[in-house]
């Protein structure tokens, strides 16, 4: 029996099939993905892809490769569903390598990564159904939380916090795999920086404030994001996002959020706009004198087309990002340090959260 | 001077140095300067030598209608070179070959406006000269001029005190060639400048593509055969081109001219004057030298009895009726009148003035006649000045001080209301009034002075509303005492329109032959070349050309070759002071498809680019003639030839780039269409798809598929090409068909030919359709499409 997947794929080979058949020119049409064609659904509260198409088609040297590499591509994801296997995206780039059609060789990684996106959009499945994972290991999560992961082994119930180590639980690359079985969480803390969340373990936030606490790694893969999503919305958890206080870290939280450019096909799964950010604020900079560096030319550029972005409207995020470009700086979670260890889990996030009417 | 020479006294030196002073002769001179004549290195006295005697030899041959068969040798003879340089010229008389061989500034082209390659009498000469200096050798000469008559044979030497030439043999000889002439000269050189003796004999033949030539080193042998047995056009000596006459030149022709008349004169002495040119010459000549005439208007001459009489009042008048009688009689002579010259104004006052003398107690004395003169006058200037300020205010753009303004005015109202200037002004000195007022104004604000182009309006606007003078122009006898005069007319003649002189006396290589004599020489893809019309500098004709050789074999990386000509001489030496080369570097060949750093400097490319600069008189910019003076006149001629060519290069670029990123393209998608077509039959587990399809309307080519079904033969011809398409088809079958659908069936000997000519809309297919029994072979003709984009499916 074959999957979703699977046929998907195999209509995308058909359609070209039959387009040679017809004498018609082989091609397939994708939303352009750039930023000037994404927009924000009001609706949704994300990230969605406009109304501008690309077409990669077969009528030049460029469009002809592309969808050579798209057949191959095609034919070996078939296979790997055939025989229950899964890749990463850096395996498939490095498994063109041994495809015997030399012209077939994606150039670099970005490109496979690409077409896989074109063929989760044309196919409308996730790469996940095709068996296609990041690399990078996915983000940890570590509270009062009960999960059933289904495993090459069988199935297994873990407590997040009970169950695990102190480094937590680690988010498999397709989270649905995992079903919520029980928690006594009250809100998930999602964390930008390794040394910060091990502050917070190390502190016992976690046990202390009913938390879970998920780790971004900084710009969150796909697995966190439909995590954090999934807590939200079938437990009903609030979510914080706390990060440095310069723009890419706001990016951050706007990709948790909104949903990001490259993925906006996804948004409406991976985009959780009930997201709070906790911080760090420009204002907490000068209220607690945070140790700060000067921004960047690149810094104030982020910053002032963060003024432009629909995500970053509203009077709070104005306000903030304003005083930011008067300020002149930006300041890192770890900076919280220079007034003590425990100052972060005792007084900054109990102060912000309380003002947030989460405790 | 320095001071201690001058404590000797003048005298004392002029003396001293009078008694060393001497004449020298010409070719003493040459003896000592011999660099001058391009002998001034042992290696390049040995290309020299050669260029001399064999554009001696194309010269007189040409000269003579005849095709040009030209033999040059070079013998090793231990520390001397010998060269032989042979033609089948017309030969030289017996009387003029030592004048020819062995005299300095001996010619017959030096006074005559005609294309010629060596034109100063020096050349040959100097190679003697050179080579009795070098190796003590007489030149060797034998010519013959019929076939009917014996060769001369003559050994000359030059006495260079003298300037004369020394006879030491001279014999009658057998020679084989019916007519022609051979030197035989032996001199100091070396062969270390084979390559510029090589590219000068190669630019030759390309300059000269009727010319046969033949080069026999002791090592090597070189033969150039003609491309065309067309021979250059025969020159005809032309008069002078007024745009290009000097002074000196001009009152020499005056003094030779045989009429008086200047009309005359112009339509006869130059060249491209006809009568309407020669008019509007005198007419220019009329506005220099005389200048133009003031129209004054008629001011209202009311109350001027009135100022007249209590102007007068103080005189001891017999009676004031008669001023009053006098302004009286000026005025009905105005009447009906709206402008009148200054000659005109004073004849009707004098006349009015003197209508009244016959009675001797009505006499005015002087000084009264002067007053009422004064008052008329100052009537008229004043309206005059009026008038003037308007003018300069109506011209120029921003307001300028009114006092300026009528200080200009008025200056030139006075002006012209002398005796001296008879109401006459020039341009010069319209605009040298406004300058002198200017002058006095300076250190103010700047619109206190009239600036130069406010000025140049103004003084265009009055020399519009001013008379032309019609005088008569005196005669040539007069006009040539004149030297104001004489420059007066030259400017004229530099300022008319005249049509460019006339071409007889060039003989231009011609668009076709440049190409025809590159495509000899140069192995290339594309040739292109141009030839310009005539233009005038200095009283001669000049001609440029300009020839280019693009890719083939020609070496791809380093500098374009630069191939200089002029009368169809390659120029070899001194590139990088010529104007050619200037041109060539200061054009941004980027924008022709070339490699070029920064866009300046020699280009970089496969390409040999030919100039010829043809003319009567061509400016070198020395004796030796390596290299081509910056004049802009001419340079403005060579950039617009150098263009002209390389527009159609890059127009041949362009094409070829895109042909080759259509061919590109064709075969690249020829191999990926194929797999991608097997890869997904191979995901889809069905047979590999034709691509052919496709690949046509990508590509833009015309398909013709032949479906067998059973007895059914159907052809399908479908047209991607993207334009209407009418073709010939031909089926050539082994059997006799049945059913054949619009197509006409020939049978020649057992194969049966249907023939279809469709015409097929874009986009769209035809089915051509026939029976004939299995087992049939098949073969098919198709006409009217290129063979690259047509694509069988049969």
């Amino acid at each position: 029996m074959n999957s979703k997947g699977h046929t998907k794929l195999i209509e995308i080979a058909e359609k070209f099939y039959d387009q040679f058949i017809e004498g018609n020119v082989p091609s397939m049409e994708l939303p352009t993905r750039n930023k000037s064609n994404i927009v924000y659904d009001e609706n949704l509260k994300v990230w969605v892809y406009g109304e501008k198409n690309t077409t990669r088609i077969a009528n030049n040297i460029g469009g002809a490769r592309k969808l050579l590499k798209a057949a191959f591509t095609i034919e070996f994801l078939t296979n790997q569903l055939d025989e229950n296997r899964s890749s990463t995206l850096r395996e498939l780039y490095y498994i063109s390598e041994s495809w015997k059609d030399k012209e077939a060789k994606f150039i670099a990684q970005e490109e496979s990564n690409q077409l896989i996106e074109d063929l989760e959009i044309v196919s409308g499945v996730k790469r996940e159904d095709f068996h296609m994972r990041p690399e990078e290991s996915g983000a940890t999560v570590i509270g009062p939380l009960r999960i059933e992961e289904k495993t090459r082994r069988g199935e297994r119930e873990i407590h997040c916090q009970e169950d695990v180590g102190e480094g937590g639980y680690q988010i498999p690359a397709n989270t649905d795999r995992i079903k919520f079985i029980d928690h006594s969480a009250d809100f998930v803390m999602a964390v930008e920086t390794g040394g910060m969340r091990d502050r917070l373990v190390e502190n016992g936030f976690d046990e202390k404030y009913n938390s879970i606490i998920v780790h971004l790694k900084g710009q969150p893969a796909r697995a966190t994001r439909r995590l954090i999503k999934r807590l939200n919305g079938e437990l009903d958890l609030p979510i914080l996002v706390f990060t440095d206080g310069d723009p890419w870290s706001y990016r951050i939280f706007g990709s948790v959020a909104y949903g990001s450019v490259k993925s906006a096909h996804l948004s409406p799964e991976l985009a959780t706009p009930e997201a709070q950010f906790v911080g760090i604020q420009p204002i907490d900079i000068i209220e607690y004198d945070l140790p700060s560096d000067e921004l960047a030319d690149a810094d104030i550029n982020a910053l002032k087309s963060e003024l432009e972005d629909p995500r970053f409207q509203g009077e709070y995020w104005t306000n903030q990002i304003e005083l930011q470009l008067e300020l002149g700086k930006k300041a890192e979670q770890q900076a919280l340090a220079s007034r003590g260890l425990d100052f972060v889990t005792e007084e900054y996030l109990p102060k912000r959260l309380s003002e947030m009417g989460i405790i | 001077m320095n001071s201690s020479q001058l404590k000797l006294g003048e005298d004392d030196i002029a003396e001293k140095l009078a008694a060393d002073q001497r004449q020298i002769s010409i070719a003493e001179f040459f003896e000592k300067n011999k660099h001058m004549l391009g002998f001034d290195s042992k290696s390049r006295s040995l290309v020299t030598a050669i260029k001399e005697a064999v554009d001696n030899a194309l010269d007189a041959t040409e000269e003579a209608g005849y095709l040009p068969d030209i033999y040059v040798e070079i013998q090793e003879d231990g520390k001397y070179y010998t060269i032989i340089v042979e033609d089948n010229g017309p030969g030289i008389t017996e009387k003029q070959i030592p004048n020819v061989f062995a005299k300095l500034l001996y010619g017959s082209r030096f006074h005559r406006r005609e294309q010629s390659r060596g034109q100063q009498g020096i050349g040959i000469s100097s190679v003697v000269l050179y080579s009795q200096m070098t190796s003590g050798s007489p030149v060797k000469v034998t010519s013959r001029t019929s076939s009917k008559k014996d060769a001369k044979y003559f050994e000359l030497v030059i006495n260079t005190e003298k300037n004369e030439p020394e006879i030491l043999v001279h014999k009658t000889k057998e020679w084989d060639r019916p007519h022609g002439t051979r030197i035989v000269f032996t001199l100091e050189a070396d062969m270390r400048s084979r390559v510029q003796l090589h590219e000068y004999i190669r630019y030759t033949a390309i300059a000269n593509p009727h010319a046969r030539l033949e080069l026999v080193e002791p090592k090597k042998h070189l033969k150039f055969e003609r491309s065309t047995e067309e021979k250059p056009a025969k020159t005809e000596p032309i008069r002078p081109h007024p745009h290009g006459i000097q002074l000196g030149y001009l009152i020499k022709m005056c003094d030779n001219s045989e009429t008086d008349a200047v009309l005359t004169f112009l339509q006869e002495e130059f060249s491209s004057v006809g009568k309407k040119t020669a008019k509007g010459i005198i007419n220019r000549f009329r506005d220099i030298h005389y200048g133009r005439e003031f129209q004054w208007k008629i001011p209202k001459l009311k109350d001027v009895e009135n100022e007249v009489e209590s102007n007068l009042a103080s005189k001891e008048m017999v009676s004031l009726e008669m001023p009053s009688k006098i302004v009286k009689r000026v005025k009905e002579r105005l009447i009906e009148r709206d402008q009148i010259t200054y000659l005109e104004l004073e004849d009707i006052i004098n006349e009015s003035l003197n209508s009244i003398e016959d009675d001797p107690k009505y006499k005015l004395d002087e000084a009264s006649q002067k007053i009422i003169r004064n008052i008329i006058w100052s009537r008229f200037k004043e309206i005059q000045i009026i008038h003037l300020i308007d003018l300069i205010n109506r011209v120029t753009e921003h307001r300028k001080d009114e006092d300026t303004v009528r200080s200009v005015s008025s200056k030139i109202v006075r002006g012209l209301q002398t005796k001296a200037s008879m109401g006459r002004v020039t341009k010069e000195k319209l605009e040298q009034y406004i300058l002198e007022v200017n002058v006095k104004k300076e250190g103010n604000n700047t619109n206190r002075i009239i600036g130069e182009v406010s000025r140049g309006k103004v003084v265009d606007e009055i020399w519009g509303e001013l008379k032309i003078i019609e005088d008569r122009v005196p005669g040539i006898s007069i006009l040539k005492k004149n030297k104001n005069a004489m420059s007066n007319l030259v400017a004229a003649m530099q300022s008319t329109d005249v049509r460019a002189p006339p071409v007889n006396c060039l003989s231009p290589i011609g668009v076709d032959n440049i190409e025809s004599g590159l495509r000899k020489e140069v192995d290339a893809d594309f040739f292109s070349s141009c030839s310009r019309e005539a233009i005038a500098y200095g009283g001669d004709p000049i001609v440029i050309e300009a020839g280019l050789a693009y890719g083939g074999n020609l070496e791809k990386e380093g500098s374009v070759e630069l191939v200089r000509f002029a009368n169809r001489v390659p120029l070899i030496y001194q590139q990088g002071g010529c104007a050619v080369t200037e041109v060539v570097k200061s054009i941004d060949w980027r924008n022709y498809g070339l490699e070029q750093s920064k866009g300046r400097g020699i280009p970089r490319g496969p390409m040999s680019l030919v100039v010829h600069i043809a003319s009567t008189n061509v400016p070198f910019t020395s004796e030796s003639k390596d290299a081509i003076a910056n004049i802009p006149t001419i340079e403005i001629e060579i950039e617009k030839a150098i263009r002209e060519i390389s527009r159609k290069l890059k127009k041949y670029l362009k094409q070829r780039d895109a042909f080759q990123k259509q061919k590109l393209k064709r075969d690249t998608l020829a191999i990926l269409l194929p797999k991608i077509a097997e890869r997904v039959a191979d995901i889809t587990d069905r047979d590999i798809p034709p691509v052919e399809l496709v690949l046509a309307q990508i590509m833009g080519n015309v398909i013709i598929s032949r479906n067998k079904e059973g007895d059914k033969i159907e052809l399908t011809v479908s047209n991607y090409i993207g334009k209407k398409l009418k073709l010939d088809i031909t089926e050539i079958i082994s059997n006799s068909p049945t059913g054949v659908s619009e197509g006409a069936v020939v049978d020649i000997e057992d194969e049966w030919f249907i023939k279809w000519s469709p015409d097929i809309q874009p986009n769209e297919s035809k089915k051509l359709c026939y029976s004939v029994e299995e087992g049939t072979e098949f073969d098919i003709d198709i006409k009217g499409i290129e063979k690259d984009k047509l694509v069988l499916e049969i």
